[in-house]
């Protein structure tokens, strides 16, 4: 269970690119928080900000406007001395794993490499730690001295992960960590993840496509439509209480193994906006079956539905 | 006659190791069949073999491969150049990543129709627009008119069928259509493709990791694993009633809406 003390507050942020003279919405007024032992699932279609999230709590973005504040701190403005030391605290997982790796350096070097970067700890002690990160991600000490090709995608990843929690950080963030991965492997993955983040007190955020499988490791989830976070659910009951119709669009498209061949599928009419525009209502207006003049030309504000049930929509479903 | 069949096919690639070996499966007219099964099984090897167009080094070095009673292995070059795009044609996992960003789609699809037909550049921009409206891209001129960065992923993949299906080929090979796309678009790809087999009768190899989308769409389905089929059959052989464990754990690991999670 989630220790009730807030680890990372988002509050307000937006981010905003220059692209040729004008101004790309990546991500409008933004947020959130994670606790200990947390798994927030930020879910949403591709391009709607949830990459950019990501970069900003691990300060490798700059935010527009907002701020970001861990146990109490608040790093978004802080200068890159001040911030280095505080880099180590927020780990990221990414994609695809064998990017991530450089071709020539042995998987024991590599999981080496920030405890003694970061805390100078001798060669040795951190190849002993090594090991021991092998052992706890459930592969073996052979692989120390073996190259990133001779890996599987799934051991590439567990050796990802494993040096993302080598040196101890509040927060890991994993942007798709399992897309590129077969299902028996990105369930072995997910258990994965869900036990080193009870066992160590992390907060995780968990970015993905699939709903089924963010469910399956999270506490919470958020759906993102264009650069907003549109709906809060808590994963459990999510599949019941959703109330937003993108939501309901999000799970339509959901194949089930066991689905009926002949059930048609439920289609969202047309394409996501511009992010190069502003709109003044609803970003999902255009797409919204349930859509009335109010959502035309006025934005609809995050309100509690109850516990930690928040939703953005003038015309929630009813349920 | 089936319309396709494979038979005790074995593949190799240059080191000697077998990425498909002794593999054996037959596709009717008409018919989805989906390949599912581990990464790095040789789903991907075995539909690029039905293509003629392995990998360097890869070989077919046993079995038979049979369209429409012709043997594509004993087959030239030219002759299977010909029938690539023709009798066969295949969409990739990420369609926009094989276009040419400079060029217009017009002129892509253009010049793709008319490798294999001799046609006007009118008729083939007719034909073109004729079989984008059939994949529900209604602005069909716009699409045409468009650079590739200008259309959205779901888009790119619709064109892409559309450029694969315009031949009206035998056989169309799907390899990964929608892993590239989000929940929603994929709805959309799937949808096209349940429609050229319902409405236009195309007979389709998919292959996929996401068991919903081959349970949804397939008549058969065959299970992959280290580079052995260990498991084909008709879709509720294969979804309802597996017999091989491996097959049962792979169906078992498919995250669902309703199931148990593992967070706490
Ligand atoms: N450096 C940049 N310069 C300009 N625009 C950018 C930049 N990075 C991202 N964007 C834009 O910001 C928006 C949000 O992108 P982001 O990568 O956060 O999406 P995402 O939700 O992670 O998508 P995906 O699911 O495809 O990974 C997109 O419209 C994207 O094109
Ligand atoms: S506010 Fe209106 S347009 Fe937006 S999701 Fe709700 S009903 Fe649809
Ligand atoms: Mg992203």
């Amino acid at each position: 269970m989630p220790d009730n003390a807030v680890l990372l507050e988002i509050k307000n942020v937006s981010k905003e690119f220059p692209v040729k003279k004008k101004k790309l919405y990546a991500v409008s007024d933004v947020s959130f928080t994670l606790s200990r032992g947390e798994t927030l699932g930020l879910v949403g279609e591709s391009g709607c900000g949830k990459s950019t999230i990501a970069k900003m709590i691990a300060g490798s973005l700059p935010v527009t406007s907002g701020s970001i504040t861990l146990d109490g701190v608040e790093y978004t403005h802080m200068k890159k001395k001040e911030f280095a030391k505080f880099r180590r605290s927020i780990q990221m997982v990414f994609q695809d794993p064998l990017s991530s790796f450089s071709p020539r350096m042995r998987i024991g070097t590599y999981l080496c490499e920030p405890r003694v970067n970061y805390d100078h700890v001798s060669k040795d002690e951190a190849m002993a730690e090594a090991e021991e990160l092998l052992a706890k991600v459930g592969l073996p000490a052979e692989f120390l001295m073996r190259y990133p090709h001779e890996l599987s995608g799934g051991q590439l990843q567990r050796v990802a992960i494993a040096r993302a929690i080598a040196i101890s950080p509040k927060i890991l963030i994993c942007d798709e960590a399992t897309g590129a991965l077969d299902v028996s492997i990105q369930n072995q993955i997910a258990k994965l993840l869900v036990e080193l983040v009870e066992e160590n007190n992390i907060g995780c955020l968990f970015i993905g496509h699939d709903l089924a499988l963010v469910r399956s490791v999270t506490q919470r989830v958020a759906i993102m439509y264009l650069g907003r976070i549109v709906e809060f659910l808590d994963s459990e009951t999510l599949q019941e209480e959703y109330m937003h119709p993108y939501t309901e669009a999000l799970l339509d498209s959901i194949f089930d193994v066991h689905c009926d061949q002949d059930e048609d599928i439920k289609l969202l009419a047309g394409e996501a906006p511009s992010p190069l525009v502003v709109h003044n209502g609803c970003p999902f207006a255009q797409r919204c079956e349930y859509c009335t003049e109010q959502c035309r030309y006025q934005l609809p504000e995050l309100s509690h539905v109850n516990g930690t049930h928040y939703v953005a929509c003038f015309n929630p479903l009813k349920r | 006659m089936s319309l396709l069949e494979v038979k005790n096919c074995t593949i190799r690639y240059q080191n000697g190791t077998s990425a498909v070996n002794n593999v054996s499966f037959s596709v009717e007219k008409g018919e989805i069949v989906s390949l599912v099964g581990e990464s790095g099984s040789g789903k991907t090897t075995m539909v690029r073999a039905i293509l003629g167009l392995l990998p360097p080094g890869g070989k077919v070095t046993e079995g038979e491969i049979i369209l429409d009673g012709r043997n594509l292995l004993s087959l030239s070059e030219r002759e299977q150049e010909e029938l690539r795009g023709k009798d066969i044609a295949m969409i990739f996992q990420d369609v926009g990543a094989s276009m040419d960003p400079i060029k217009l789609i017009k002129s892509q699809y253009v010049e793709a129709i008319r490798t294999h037909e001799r046609i006007s550049r009118e008729e083939s921009y007719d034909k073109a627009t004729d079989m984008l409206k059939r994949m529900h891209l209604t602005d069909a001129n716009r699409v045409m008119a468009s650079y590739p960065f200008e259309l959205s992923g779901g888009m790119k993949q619709r064109v892409g069928i559309a450029m694969g299906m315009t031949a009206q080929p035998k056989l169309l090979l799907a390899d990964e259509p929608t892993s590239a796309l989000d929940v929603t678009i994929q709805a959309q790809v799937v949808h096209e493709l349940r429609e050229l087999r319902d409405k236009y009768g195309a007979t389709i190899i998919l292959v996929t990791h996401n068991m919903g989308v081959a349970s949804y769409l397939s008549d058969k389905i065959g299970v992959m694993k280290t580079s052995q089929m260990v498991e084909f059959g008709t879709r509720d052989e294969i979804i309802i009633d597996p017999k091989e464990q491996y097959t049962k754990d792979l169906i078992d690991a498919v995250p669902k809406m309703g199931g148990n999670r593992f967070a706490r």
